[in-house]
């Protein structure tokens, strides 16, 4: 199996968990759970919203909030962080868009905006 | 997220230009504020995913250039408050008043330690507003060209505090810092802590026109300056304090004391340079000062041996530009100084013994030749100790030391005698005390001052006397031993130097065969034996340093001659086609004598066999004078007076002289001393072999030498020039000496002479154009 196999399996699991993520908003919220490791390597971003100076901790979990984006989107945020993958198919005209705006979580954004679907 | 207004809580791309300035507006302030808590140090109510997204939302909206001087607003203004609420109160009291009110410097410790803490607080804070502004950073500065906003925020600090033009921070700390480290040089404990923060501040701002750090710019030099002005007083004071060796020491401790500073708590490129000043101040300026210091400098450390202190100025010395030019000169006049009076103490003692040279105390020639090369060999052990201890085999040492010694070797024409004397004394007495590995290590050594020896052949010529003496007289300690020094010889010269040697073996070894012959022959031949036993030693005139045209002659008693007769007809029945000429000056005998009292076996030189049988035909009590000996043996006088001597003069008197006297004189008459006693049945008398030449000899020997050199040198110019056919004056000359020089050093007016000898006799001609090339002729 691929690396990228194995690391999509680990986001699926959330096994040893250790960061959890609201996405969304009002009833339209939704929890996620990811390892920090992850994306403290994956994401500059991330690497300091959990640095000692901003992180918010629960339970020794990171506590994450992000409002402004839907579960979906931040779903396939997520799974690209994890193993580089994205499923364009599934993906909307909106939803490409909210991704190009989204691109600042992620630093290996440009990939998936050159394969847009025609 | 409250204030947002999109209703789908989806970020979009601006449509209404009316209500961004509204955005703008709104994001804006939220940043400042948040800036402003991250400046009180109340992060924690921050959401870092908010600030994040109200700054991108601000570059995404193209207000990326009022975000970027907005922020450094924020930070400027910021600044100046720390300034003047934190930093200039912890001012220490400034000018000539603070070392005596803070003779500790603890005020400026202070100061240090605040501005530390704002130096601390502000970078902190700026990785903080770093996380918030990636995106600008990302973003805006890089497209807009301006620092990032850490590097903002250092530049803003430079401009601010460190380089404030409001406040003289920058005088106050550059005083500090350097009131510090002249405190530590002072022996004072200082807190290296607080000094190292604020040099790595200073290693941490960039100045905006040099490009390097401000540490560079605003520090450094200053540092250099004052520690310049330091060093030069104390490398005054201490010169004027201490002797050489606690000199060294300060010097080894302060050198070790700056290095240490720069480690703790200065930036590494200061090492070099701080290095160079101390070296400068205290070792460059007083070379001379501590090395010609009396009863401490470089001379008296070599006298009594003081290797550690030797070792110290080595190393410490060394690492100066004249170091150690400076050290190796005093050393090798040094070296020079004490060879010269190696070489008085033998001048002074052979002119006295000159006077009674003729005393038959010949002994004393050898003892001074002895005592000349072990005083040599002792001062050269005294300085290879040096070398090997104190001064880490240096090449460079080693070379200047090799040219002292050759220096004053050469300065004593006799050298080259002394040497082959003293090889002679260990080669002869070797078994007196001495294992087989000491003679060796001896002779080792002696090989060292050999290579000192600049006239080589001279040498040779010495050695094969002394060779041939010890061969001839079977003084020699081992064959072993003889093989090996001509081992060590031929490694120093090649086989050139050594086939004569080797061959004066050979003729040795090949002659005690002939003898086992001649016995055989002489059983089976039904001739009328001789009645005396005859052992020969023939030798090869060439190898041998005996000169056959002046082959000594003298009148051989019949019995003898008649022997002789018998072994060169045996001989040469074998050798056709050679020629014997009988050397009677290096033989010996053995005869028997009757005296009153009882018979005595002497072993005597053939002369003295010569002059003793003539006592034969004498009644008791008849006398020969000097003349009628001489007239009758037909001795040459130098070797009658010495033969006389022996057997007159010296310790066993066989002869009695009228007058009495050490001196052999004409007119002297000479009886069978019949009454001659002495315990051992068997008597040797002492002719002795080795000694210091007279100057006669000297001459002599000067003579052959002279002559060798002149078959040298033309062979020299004849092989040269048949190989280049034609060759240029000085061209040739330089050629000539180059191959000459391992031998000896022909000076160009003996070349030249040469040259012109070998032009007379066709071997070369001058170029028709030019005079100064000559040609081959074959």
């Amino acid at each position: 199996s691929k690396l990228s196999d194995d690391y999509e399996k680990l986001f699926e699991s959330e096994v040893g968990y250790d960061v959890i993520i609201y996405a969304g908003e009002g009833p339209n919220i939704k929890e996620f759970h990811a390892h920090s490791n992850i994306l403290f390597i994956r994401s500059g971003y991330f690497r300091s919203a959990f640095s000692n100076k901003w992180a918010e901790k629960k339970d020794g979990k990171f506590i994450y909030r992000k409002p402004n984006i839907s579960p979906h989107l931040f779903n396939i945020i997520l799974r690209f962080i994890y193993c580089g993958k994205i499923e364009l198919k599934n993906l909307q005209g909106s939803d490409v868009l909210e991704l190009f705006v989204s691109r600042y979580l992620v630093k290996h954004q440009a990939k998936f905006l050159y394969q847009k679907p025609t | 997220m409250s204030s947002r207004k999109q209703p789908k809580g989806k970020i979009r791309p601006p449509k209404k230009p009316n209500s961004a300035d509204a955005q703008f507006n709104d994001n804006w302030d939220r940043l400042a504020q948040a800036i402003r808590e991250i400046h009180k140090k109340n992060a924690s109510i921050l959401s870092f995913e908010e600030l994040y997204r109200n700054a991108y939302n601000m570059v995404l909206h193209k207000n990326g250039d009022k975000l970027y001087n907005g922020v450094r607003e924020v930070i400027t203004q910021h600044l100046e408050e720390v300034a003047v609420s934190q930093v200039v109160p912890a001012f220490p009291l400034s000018g000539a008043s603070s070392s005596q009110t803070n003779p500790n410097g603890a005020g400026g410790a202070n100061f240090l330690k605040v501005l530390k803490t704002v130096w601390e607080d502000h970078t902190t804070c700026m990785l903080m507003i770093r996380d918030i502004l990636m995106y600008m950073d990302r973003v805006y500065a890089k497209t807009a060209n301006v620092p990032l906003v850490y590097d903002l925020g250092l530049d803003l600090f430079r401009d601010t505090i460190v380089r404030s033009q409001n406040y003289p921070i920058q005088n106050h700390l550059l005083e500090v810092l350097l009131q510090q480290i002249k405190l530590e040089r002072e022996n004072e404990i200082i807190d290296r802590t607080n000094v190292k923060a604020s040099i790595d501040m200073l290693l941490e701002l960039t100045d905006a026109s040099t490009k390097d750090t401000v540490y560079a710019t605003d520090f450094e030099n200053k540092f250099l300056e004052t520690s310049s002005e330091y060093y030069r007083v104390e490398g005054q004071m201490l010169v004027g304090e201490y002797d050489a060796p606690e000199y060294m020491k300060k010097v080894d401790k302060r050198l070790n004391e700056e290095e240490q500073r720069v480690r703790h708590y200065l930036s590494q490129t200061t090492e070099p340079k701080i290095r160079n000043i101390v070296e400068e101040e205290l070792i460059s300026k007083h070379l001379k000062t501590v090395i010609e210091m009396e009863n401490s400098g470089l001379i008296p450390m070599l006298r009594n041996e003081k290797m550690d202190d030797l070792g110290r100025m080595y190393k410490l010395f060394g690492r100066v530009v004249k170091g150690h030019d400076e050290m190796k000169s005093a050393i090798s006049d040094y070296i020079r100084e004490l060879g010269k009076a190696i070489n008085e103490t033998v001048t002074s003692n052979t002119t006295a013994e000159g006077g009674n040279a003729a005393s038959g105390d010949k002994q004393t020639g050898a003892t001074v030749a002895v005592r000349w090369v072990q005083e040599v060999l002792d001062l050269k052990d005294k300085f290879d100790k040096v070398q090997n201890l104190a001064l880490s085999n240096d090449k460079a040492f080693q070379t200047s030391f090799n040219e002292a010694f050759e220096y004053f070797i050469n300065k004593n024409s006799k050298s080259p005698e002394f040497i082959s004397l003293f090889i002679d004394d260990n080669l002869k007495k070797g078994l007196k005390g001495k294992t087989e590995e000491e003679v060796d290590s001896v002779l080792d050594k002696t090989i060292t001052l050999f290579r000192f020896i600049g006239e080589k052949d001279v040498f040779e010529r010495y050695y094969k006397q002394h060779l041939a003496k010890r061969l001839l007289l079977g003084r020699s300690v081992s064959d072993d031993a003889e093989r090996g020094m001509i081992g060590k010889l031929k490694v120093e010269c090649g086989y050139q130097f050594t086939t004569k040697l080797e061959g004066m073996f050979n003729d040795m070894r090949i002659s005690s065969d002939t003898m086992t012959d001649f016995k055989e022959y002489l059983d089976k031949s039904v001739l009328e034996k001789p009645k005396l036993d005859l052992s020969v030693t023939v030798l090869t005139s060439t190898f041998w340093p005996m000169n056959l045209s002046a082959s000594p002659r003298c009148n051989l008693p019949p019995e003898l001659t008649k022997a002789c007769g018998t072994f060169q007809n045996f001989y040469l029945g074998r050798h056709s086609g050679r020629r014997l000429t009988w050397q009677s000056n290096m033989g010996t005998a053995d005869i028997r004598g009757s005296f009153k009292a009882r018979k005595h076996e002497l072993n005597v030189s053939t002369y003295q066999m010569v002059i003793l049988l003539m006592f034969n035909d004498k009644q008791d009590g008849e006398s020969l004078s000097y003349e009628q000996i001489k007239g009758e043996s037909d001795i040459p006088e130098a070797d009658l007076k010495r033969n006389l001597q022996s057997l007159a003069c010296a310790k066993y008197k066989i002869l009695v002289k009228e007058p009495k006297g050490k001196e052999i004189n004409p007119g002297d008459q000479f009886n069978f001393n019949n009454d001659f006693t002495a315990p051992l049945q068997r008597i040797k008398i002492q002719t002795v072999a080795s000694k210091v030449e007279s100057e006669g000899e000297r001459k002599e020997t000067r003579e052959k030498v002279e002559e060798a050199r002149k078959h040298q040198t033309e062979a020299a110019i004849v092989r040269i020039m048949k190989d280049r056919k034609t060759m240029e004056h000085n061209l040739l000359i330089a050629e000539v000496v180059k191959q000459l020089q391992s031998r000896f050093m022909p000076n160009p007016a003996l070349i030249k002479k040469r040259i012109e000898a070998l032009i007379e006799r066709e071997y070369l001609e001058r170029a028709t154009g030019d005079r100064r090339v000559y040609n081959y002729l074959a």
